[in-house]
């Protein structure tokens, strides 16, 4: 439709709000021009009409409309004239018919506009909705972009490191391939000089070789004795081929040997560990044949196989000769035969765990069942026991009671303590044991003392008499020193029976502690012949704490004497009680006397 | 006695037989025995030859060219075999020589760069050569001369210290300076396990013995025993996790005290005793059935060496001090050795039945007698002008 321009009537300044221009204009423009076009349009009306047709230019106003509505293509509003200069009548029929027809295109176009206007409205909302989307979207565009862009530099930076890391493992790896092919060049050198080092070493090995055989030295030789048998007791033989060809015999036979030896142990390995696979193997079939009988869900494929192995059962069996060959045919069968079965027995073991888990989570009504049977039947075992037991002590208690009860005064008294009778007779027959024991030893002591102070008179008659022998030597010895005479002598005689002692006791050294005992009681009355005891040595030997000196301290114990005799004597027999008895106390306490070191001078002389 | 070049001879049956060996200017650095008993084998100086004199025969042979190694010569246990390591224009060659009449029986080069010690199987069957520590070789040969397997577990640092068979010749333990114990199998010739020796321990199954003073105290609290006599000594159990002392090792000398030095099998198979340099102050026992650490015994001073009962599992280790210990599957005891003055073990050596065993010190030596009731006996000897 181009453009409606209405001859503008210098009046009708309203006609302009008519121009619809039906350019693609924003709706709203639009709009407000049909509002504004249709607002005026009631209101103005009237003045509207009146002011296009007057009372004075009605013939105009006909005239106009009709050139109008006939160049719209409505018929003429006149009727048809006769002549060319008479008036034209009005043709009312025609201007009703233009009116309604104008009218009911003013419908359609009304119709139309709203159509349009509504179709208006749905446009510009999608429109609206689309430019929020195509935002959004942007938006998104926006934020997706700088992600990836984000992205993108994090993954150049991790590139980045990554190539710096290879970098450094490359120049790790250069440096290590550089310094092992510095090892390897400077090992190659070593050798090379050492190679040369070699040489020349061999060269003087040579000629020092040469100079020491050539050298008739008499020096190198041998000096045996005599000649000493071959160790298998066979005589030597020479050299010869037929020797060498023994030896050589001789070591592939020890080869052979070591070999067959060897392959004898596999075999036999090898046998024990098929005899197990085999079992396993017929152990396993059996444990799972049985499984077929039972209904197990989704079994279907393991029953089957299992059918099926059983089925292979009987006719390997008749094939287990054949498989102590070890060809590899009949290896492979036996593995493969081994590893199909533990899958089966593997996957039944599963489906058996689930079983299980399944029923725990279901409840425990068929294990309690069982339990309280047995716990049932174990309480009346104990309630049986129970009463037996009960019964028992009332019988004995009743017996007691009887026992108690059913005897006399007489019995009563006489039955007074008849459990512990014999008891009292025993002890009373060892008191009176006891007490005669003791009237011997009390008879024995008194003896004893007696002959003690006996031994004690006689002591010092001897002591003055030997003391009056002495006095008489001394004068007539003139030319001795007094003190030294007696030293010597006494040493002298002292030194002999000690050396015989330490001769005797240290022959044998590692004797048990009763030899030497044996040796010090022989010493020990040897010496209280010759000398009594000093208080010194008593004290002395009662302070060692040796067991094994028990036998000698007794001895000693047995003569209580107070005399002191001569110091040098008792020093004497000091020196000899460690010597005695030293090599009967064989851990080091003896250490802790100072005077051994001087007495192992002594006796390593004694030693052969 | 090396320095005069004489060796001397005494039969302990006959007093009176006695033999002078005197290698004169060929000087003396090494003598030992040949397992029939009637041959000696001498090295003279710089290792130049290895003269061997028969007692029987009067005779001599001489073998060139043996090689100055920790470990050049070996017999095999039946006493058939000699092995011996030589050294010829810069290559490393053994020689097998049969026992009885001093014949070459093989003569064959092996694929090491310095030869370092070479060791029979107890079987006799097998000879277990290795390299310098500088690179870690173990070869094994048959007797026959044919190469069986080659070992190398590492390259580029310090390798075999110490080799060690299994008197069932079932495994081979290796021990080297990274203070690892490599067990190989004699069916394959491959590692099966290996053994570490950290010196933290934190299995709950071993067990740890730790030797503790015991000495008694007197009235004010000060030991009552007197200075030259040594305190006496118990083992404690300590509980794990336990940690043992170490040493550091200085790392720019050599022969560094690193890596496993000594290893001993017990004469059963059933267990391994080890000690790892760097904690030397323990010997480590460990189970050859489960493949595990059985026992640490931790002594208080470093550990000079041990030697398994020839007849049973039973292992008497010595660390310098006055006392030898004895370590069973029942339990460890420490023995004081008995005599005056401080007697130093400085090495042992059990008797073939097992029922006794030698002490050494410096210039002494100590028999002890194991009774049944396990009361040990001493008796002090003193050493000849030899060893």
């Amino acid at each position: 439709m181009g453009d409606w321009m209405t001859v503008t009537d210098p009046e009708s300044k309203n006609i302009s709000q008519y121009t619809s221009e039906t350019k693609m204009s924003p709706s709203s423009l639009y709009l407000q021009k049909v509002l504004c076009s249709s607002i005026p349009l009631s209101k103005n009306v009237h003045s509207f009409f009146s002011a296009f047709c007057t009372e004075e230019n009605i013939e105009q106003s006909i005239s106009y409309l009709d050139q109008e509505l006939t160049t719209f293509g409505f018929p003429s509003l006149y009727e048809e004239s006769k002549g060319k200069e008479t008036k034209r009548e009005l043709n009312i029929v025609a201007v009703l018919n233009c009116m309604n027809e104008l009218l009911i295109r003013q419908r359609k176009n009304l119709l139309a506009q709203e159509n349009v206007e509504t179709q208006n409205l749905k446009l510009g909302s999608d429109m609206d909705h689309l430019q929020s989307c195509y935002a959004k979207l942007k938006e998104q565009l926006e934020t997706s972009r700088r992600e990836m862009i984000g992205l993108q530099e994090r993954d150049r930076q991790l590139q980045c490191k990554n190539r710096n890391l290879h970098q450094l493992l490359k120049n790790e790896k250069d440096e290590v391939q550089k310094l092992q092919n510095i090892i390897a060049s400077r090992a190659t050198q070593y050798n090379h000089d050492m190679k040369r080092k070699e040489r020349e070493y061999n060269k003087l090995k040579e000629r020092l070789h040469q100079l020491v055989m050539n050298k008739k030295d008499k020096r190198i030789a041998m000096e045996v004795l005599n000649y000493v048998g071959r160790a298998d007791g066979k005589r030597g033989s020479w050299r010869t081929d037929k020797s060498e060809a023994r030896n050589e015999d001789e070591m592939y036979k020890i080869l052979l040997n070591d070999y067959e030896y060897r392959q004898k142990q596999i075999l036999m390995e090898n046998a024990e560990l098929k005899k197990v696979l085999q079992q396993m193997k017929k152990e396993m079939i059996s444990l799972l044949s049985p499984q077929k009988q039972k209904p197990i869900e989704k079994a279907d494929d393991s029953t089957g196989t299992g059918i099926s192995d059983v089925e292979e059962d009987p006719g390997e069996l008749s094939r287990e000769s054949i498989w102590d060959l070890s060809c590899e045919t009949v290896r492979e069968q036996l593995t493969n035969s081994i590893r199909k079965q533990w899958r089966i027995l593997k996957s039944h073991v599963e489906k058996l765990d689930n079983q299980v888990s399944k029923v725990h989570l279901e409840g425990f009504n068929d294990e309690d069942v069982i339990s309280r049977q047995d716990h049932e039947e174990e309480t009346e075992k104990l309630e049986l026991e129970i009463q037996q037991c009960k019964e028992m002590i009332k019988t004995q208690q009743q017996l007691l009671q009887q026992l108690a009860t059913t005897c006399d005064d007489d019995t009563t008294s006489l039955l007074q303590d008849c459990y512990l009778l014999e008891e009292k007779e025993r002890l009373k027959e060892e008191w009176s044991l006891f007490k005669e024991q003791k009237k011997n030893f009390e008879k024995e002591r008194r003896s004893f003392t007696e002959a003690a102070i006996r031994l004690g008179l006689e002591r010092k008659a001897f002591e003055e008499e030997r003391a009056s022998w002495l006095k008489q030597q001394f004068l007539n010895m003139t030319t001795f020193d007094h003190q030294n005479s007696e030293n010597v002598r006494l040493f002298s005689a002292f030194s002999g029976s000690s050396d015989r002692d330490n001769l005797t006791v240290h022959s044998r050294p590692r004797q048990k502690p009763y030899r030497v005992s044996n040796g010090s009681p022989i010493c020990t009355s040897k010496l209280t012949k010759s000398l009594p005891a000093s208080p010194s040595t008593s004290d002395f030997c009662q302070t060692r704490s040796c067991v094994s000196e028990h036998s000698s301290i007794s001895v000693l114990n047995m003569t209580p004497e107070e005399t002191r005799p001569n110091q040098v004597g008792g020093e004497c027999a000091n020196q000899k009680w460690s010597v005695a008895s030293r090599p009967a106390s064989q851990d080091g306490c003896c250490s802790e006397c100072s005077w051994t070191s001087t007495n192992s001078h002594v006796e390593k002389d004694g030693l052969p | 006695m090396y320095k005069r070049g004489l060796v001397q001879v005494w039969s302990l049956e006959q007093p009176e037989w006695h033999c002078r060996i005197d290698e004169g200017s060929a000087g003396l650095v090494a003598s030992c025995w040949s397992p029939d008993g009637r041959h000696i084998l001498n090295t003279t100086e710089f290792h130049l030859r290895i003269t061997v004199w028969s007692l029987c025969t009067k005779s001599v042979s001489y073998i060139k060219y043996p090689k100055a190694c920790q470990q050049g010569i070996s017999f095999s246990r039946d006493g058939r075999y000699l092995a011996l390591a030589e050294r010829r224009d810069c290559k490393d060659y053994v020689s097998i020589f049969v026992c009885s009449d001093w014949q070459l029986l093989r003569h064959f080069d092996t694929d090491t760069q310095d030869l370092a010690g070479i060791e029979w199987a107890p079987n006799g069957c097998v000879l277990a050569v290795w390299d310098t520590c500088l690179e870690y070789k173990v070869l094994l040969y048959s007797l026959d001369g044919r190469q069986l397997a080659a070992y190398c577990a590492y390259e580029w640092s310090l390798g075999v210290k110490s080799v060690a068979w299994s008197p069932s010749s079932q495994f081979l333990a290796v021990g080297s300076y990274d203070g690892k114990v490599r067990i190989l199998n004699h069916v394959t010739w491959k590692m099966l396990t290996e053994f570490a020796h950290p010196a933290a321990i934190s299995d709950p199954r071993v067990v740890v013995y730790k030797e503790a003073e015991k000495s008694p105290r007197g009235a004010l609290g000060r030991p009552a025993c007197p200075s030259f006599r040594a305190a006496e000594s118990k083992y404690e159990i300590a509980a794990v996790p336990v940690s043992l002392q170490t040493l550091k090792p200085a790392a720019d000398r050599a022969n560094p005290k690193i890596g496993v030095g000594l290893l001993a099998f017990s004469p059963d198979s059933y267990f391994l005793a080890t000690r790892n340099d760097n904690v030397p102050n323990a010997v480590w026992v460990w189970d050859m059935q489960k493949l595990r650490l059985f026992v640490v015994l931790e002594q208080l001073g470093p550990v000079r060496s041990f030697q398994w009962d020839p007849q049973r599992p039973r292992l008497a280790i010595c660390s310098g001090g006055s006392k030898v210990y004895l370590w069973s599957p029942a339990g460890c005891v420490s023995v004081q050795v008995p005599g005056e003055g401080d007697f130093q073990v400085l090495s042992l050596c059990w008797h073939v039945t097992g029922a006794s065993l030698a002490l050494l010190s410096k210039d002494h030596f100590c028999l002890c007698f194991l009774e049944t009731e396990d009361e040990a006996d001493g008796a002090i000897g003193q050493l000849g002008a030899h060893t």
